[in-house]
């Protein structure tokens, strides 16, 4: 029996490493490297808004188009399945685009983050723990510089922890799973019209072939 | 690439750019000892923070890709369905809705199983791709890892070796082993003038990153800890500013109003010493602000309320009454606004001067850099800072890049994958949803099979005619 490893590893470095490999030597990832060794947050924010343009956008494309070809979905139910993938994908790309400019922001999430949890760190906060920490038998020789490192390490385990369940419940449970279906169900019914004339409207004869045929 | 090793001076190039080699092989950095638990001192902190901080630190565990795409999936499958069905400012009938609706959980199903079957793994080899440093690095394109594993990937080699080892102790294992690398590291880079690019072997043999580059990191720290974002320009602009003003509008509040505070403060140190309960003390602190916003104190006095209701412990607000009374004693010495002044901005310039000095030995390092002496004779020159640790900074800031451009590379192989896995995603959801639908809800689908006196009447048992209601339409067959 052959063994299966080498064929994958094959299919590994083929399809995946080597391109990568070419990948990283363009151009555009150098300009995209640039961006992140800067912490230019614009720019960075900037790749993401056109990655998800470009992901979204290709998705929601390809959503509406099989919708509307896929004969196996009931005639009169089709072009709303289909214009609800077009208005849900257009809003999805509308919505992610704010969240990214707004609440997922690294500037709007340090304002978040200090208006609810500031007073638990800030200079007067600090003096006060180590105060604490310092009256302890254990860190009785504890410099303030100790201090300080293990402090901001466990600020910023905290601030990136709000900032990851603000992102995930504003925009991935609120924006795109509440209001974007919320908005993009009556909006279908306007989008529908985009789609060309409803077979099942105005081709009874039509309908009643692929019945039949069925 | 220039080739370098630890332990022979003899083999240091001498660089194109002109960066000069390093004589003195004896010179050696301390490594940094960590001398406190870190681990007991979080334990610390969460005991002193309020209940709300505990609990968005008792969230952290679940950062991370898989619950992401988890709490995602959760959304699609189970949130949005509803906003599809009970849509009340659509026009469009229920069933269609409805039917509508159950296309997201499927959705949600698919995304899951193609982001686990595929993502995820693709991801991994990626990761490793860095971590064993599989990458063909130009000094433009870094992305090689391996010559500085992170804590993540020691702590997933040492649980390959040591199974049974709690996850604890593995990670304060890896953390350890991180800090003794980044010793290795400096120490090399001190005595062979060059920064590695690949993993140190045994000998401390390794291949180097181009001279040019090092230079490059080496002016980028220098700058940052100049002319970055809290460095030494702007603390010592502040000190002329910002810190004087404040200081100065203080001081001479306490000089003119000493008794009213000193009286204040004497109340809350009888509270603490008649061991009333922190909450209490801060009550009443509270009611003091409450009625001199009323009265429309002066703001200081309000300020230094605030200050001394937001120590979150009583012995942080002993601390903070004896350090205004302190103050307090100082400045109602003074006669006037002149000798508070002279009193704040001697007190700044011994906060000051140090800072000064490090501004000074920094511009030396930026000189010596500029000059193309070598790490090593930078380090020297580092000793006269408040801690020696500039070759440190140098190494974390190249870790630091060469992470960076990984999280570059990241954001577009991301974007590539997901777009190949679309076409796959799609036409699955294409060929399932009707399918599930059919089988699942057949009265949604309309897949039941019509009674033959309803639809169809048969002739002879074999032709299959038009129903009555789609002949006066004018259908055919």
């Amino acid at each position: 029996m052959t063994s299966i490893s080498p064929i994958l590893n094959s299919v590994v470095d083929y399809c995946i490493k080597k391109p990568t490999n070419r990948l990283a030597r363009t151009r555009l990832l150098k300009n995209v490297c640039k961006s992140y060794e800067s912490n230019a947050l614009t720019a960075i924010a900037g790749w993401a808004i056109a990655s998800v343009i470009l992901k979204d956008g290709l998705g929601c494309y390809m959503y509406v188009k099989q919708s509307l070809n896929n004969k196996d979905i009931p005639d009169d139910k089709r072009k709303f399945v289909a214009a609800l993938d077009l208005a849900n994908g257009g809003l999805m790309i509308a919505a992610q685009i704010l969240m990214f400019l707004t609440i997922s922001h690294p500037k709007i999430q340090e304002k978040m983050f200090n208006k609810f949890f500031g007073k638990y760190f800030n200079r007067v906060a600090q003096k006060s723990y180590q105060a604490v920490i310092k009256h302890k038998e254990e860190f009785k020789n504890l410099t303030g510089k100790e201090f300080n490192v293990a402090y901001e390490k466990f600020h910023k385990n905290i601030k990136d922890t709000f900032g990851f369940f603000v992102t995930l419940m504003a925009s991935t449970i609120l924006a795109k799973r509440v209001i974007v279906p919320f908005i993009s169900t009556p909006l279908a019914d306007y989008t529908k019209q985009f789609l060309g004339k409803d077979k099942a409207e105005h081709k009874d004869g039509d309908k009643f072939e692929t019945q039949a045929k069925k | 690439m220039q080739v370098s090793s630890t332990n022979s001076t003899s083999s240091i190039p001498v660089s194109s750019a002109g960066i000069q080699t390093n004589t003195t092989a004896s010179r050696v950095v301390a490594p940094v000892v960590e001398k406190v638990d870190s681990k007991k001192l979080k334990k610390e902190f969460e005991g002193l923070m309020p209940r709300i901080v505990k609990i968005v630190n008792s969230f952290s565990k679940f950062k991370g890709e898989v619950p992401s795409i988890i709490i995602n999936a959760l959304g699609t499958g189970l949130i949005a369905p509803i906003f599809i069905k009970y849509n009340f400012l659509s026009k469009t009938d229920e069933d269609t809705r409805t039917y509508s609706a159950f296309r997201q959980p499927i959705s949600a199903v698919l995304a899951v199983i193609t982001q686990a079957g595929m993502l995820i793994p693709i991801n991994k080899v990626l990761k490793g791709m860095h971590n064993k440093g599989e990458f063909t690095d130009s000094s433009e394109y870094r992305y090689n890892t391996d010559a500085f594993p992170d804590v993540e990937h020691i702590q997933n080699e040492l649980k390959k070796t040591n199974p049974n080892t709690p996850k604890d102790e593995l990670k304060k294992l890896a953390e350890e082993q991180y800090k003794r690398n980044v010793d290795k590291l400096v120490q090399h880079a001190i005595k062979t003038n060059s920064i590695p690019a690949k993993k140190l072997t045994g000998a401390g043999e390794t291949e180097a990153i181009s001279p040019e580059e090092t230079h490059g990191v080496l002016k980028q720290v220098a700058d940052e800890m100049l002319n970055g974002k809290n460095g030494i320009n702007e603390t010592l602009t502040r000190y002329q500013t910002e810190k004087p003003f404040y200081q100065i509008r203080r001081g001479e509040f306490l000089r003119e109003n000493h008794e009213q505070v000193n009286k204040f403060l004497e109340d809350v140190l009888s509270d603490i010493q008649s061991n009333k309960s922190h909450n209490d003390i801060k009550k009443k602190i509270n009611e003091r602000i409450k009625q001199s916003e009323k009265a429309k104190d002066d703001e200081e006095f309000i300020k230094i309320l605030k200050e001394l209701k937001d120590q979150d412990n009583i012995q942080a607000l002993k601390d903070k009454v004896y350090h205004v009374k302190a103050k307090c004693g100082a400045f109602s010495k003074c006669e006037n606004i002149v000798d508070v002044t002279k009193i704040v901005h001697e007190r700044i310039e011994v906060k000051a001067n140090p800072l000064r000095k490090q501004k000074a030995v920094l511009e030396r390092i930026s000189q010596a850099i500029d000059e193309k002496k070598t790490i090593a004779d930078i380090h020297d020159i580092a000793k006269d800072l408040h801690e020696n640790k500039f070759v440190r900074d140098v190494i974390e800031k190249h870790i630091k890049n060469i992470n960076s451009h990984g999280k570059g590379l990241n954001q577009i192989t991301g974007l590539i994958i997901s777009l190949a896995i679309l076409p796959v995603t799609c036409t699955l959801l294409n060929y399932l949803y009707p399918r599930i639908m059919d089988v699942a809800f057949p009265n949604l689908s309309k897949k039941k099979q019509p009674k033959s006196d309803d639809y169809f009447v048969k002739v002879n048992g074999t032709i299959p005619l038009m129903n009555p209601e789609d002949s006066k339409r004018g259908g055919k067959l």
